[in-house]
């Protein structure tokens, strides 16, 4: 059993196993950019570690799923998951925006995922970033400007 | 400033912030959010007897969501903006299912000033007078320039920063020098 595996308590088994493959749907591994799709194993065991409250989303998501789909998710065979993965991610609401907050959370914060976006993968603090100072110049038009608010005497007019 | 959970707390944990619960003060503010501890800091130079309660806890700049990697996904979650999402045990739910405005809000010492976006816009000179100017509503009984000085009070407490001569405001200075203008503009 891998170590993505061993957090059952999240998900049951079935569900654990049609979030992992609806994830490699939402995010794709890309040859191309070097990085891994959102069912890699380091990944997916963030999704489901993290999944906090928008747990029950998700499982109200994989439930419309297996609705979609006819039966298990994770049974598929060839062209069918990806045509159920792709009608429920076309549905718009808070099910599915829980389901892609729930992936993409843990996704984009995957070192290798930041570094092929060209972010150090660490927080903003506490050691901070520092900014180049920009050219405030650019501003100078619009300081530059007329006022535009109404001045307004001690009367009220 | 007393928080409830620092009420059940051991003395010796909080030296200083406990007090005989029936002790007799002159003033009772009841929340230590952007209003309340503004006014907090406007009487502390007097004699009074001061007593702030606050229902949240003291939020460390430490335990703030950028300290760690998980920091986006922590807005929508112990950091969320809405209560019934934070579900803190210092948050109590609110229903605004009929209403279009949606309750944002953060429960402890500094109050929604915790999340905020830190944008301090100022109302305009003519916001006090909307019925005179444009018909709609009601004026003020006051104007822009009597709350002027205390736009520049909160300023100069709060830091803000920012560029001068911005023609959609009367003349101001920030107190603070503006955060830098990156890459991202």
């Amino acid at each position: 059993m891998s170590a993505v595996e061993n957090s059952p308590a999240n998900l049951p088994s079935v569900e654990w196993r049609e979030l992992r493959r609806l994830a490699a749907f939402m995010v794709p591994a890309s040859a191309e950019y070097g990085v891994p799709g959102a069912d890699d194993e380091a990944i997916f065991a963030d999704i489901v570690r993290s999944l906090g409250c928008d747990k029950d989303d998700v499982r109200r998501a994989l439930d419309m799923l297996r609705e979609i789909a006819g039966g298990d998710f994770a049974g598929l065979d060839e062209a069918r998951p990806e045509a159920a993965a792709m009608t429920l991610l076309s549905h718009k609401g808070l099910v599915t925006t829980a389901l892609g907050r729930a992936v993409l959370q843990c996704y984009y914060r995957d070192d290798r995922v930041m570094r092929s976006l060209g972010i150090e993968p660490r927080s903003p603090y506490p050691k901070r970033r520092v900014l180049e100072q920009g050219d405030w110049s650019l501003l100078n038009r619009v300081r530059d400007r007329p006022r535009m608010w109404r001045d307004v005497d001690s009367s009220g007019t | 400033m007393s928080t409830a959970r620092e009420r059940d707390a051991a003395p010796e944990a909080n030296p200083g912030t406990t007090r005989p619960a029936d002790e007799i003060v002159d003033v009772l503010i009841i929340g230590a959010g952007a209003s309340g501890a503004a006014v907090a800091w406007s009487l502390a130079e007097t004699r009074m007897k001061i007593l702030c309660l606050e229902q949240g806890d003291w939020i460390k700049s430490a335990e703030f969501p950028t300290n760690g990697r998980d920091w986006e996904a922590r807005h929508y979650a112990d950091f969320d903006i809405s209560p019934n999402r934070r579900a803190r045990d210092t948050d109590y739910p609110v229903n605004d299912d009929n209403s279009i405005m949606k309750i944002a809000n953060f429960n402890g010492v500094g109050g929604g000033t915790i999340l905020f976006t830190a944008h301090y816009p100022r109302l305009h000179p003519s916001d006090f007078h909307v019925k005179k100017l444009d018909g709609v509503a009601d004026d003020w009984p006051i104007d822009y320039w009597a709350l002027e000085p205390y736009f520049a009070a909160n300023d100069r407490m709060t830091g803000v920063a920012g560029l001068a001569g911005d023609p959609a405001y009367p003349p101001h200075e920030p107190t603070m020098p503006p955060v830098p203008l990156g890459k991202t503009g």
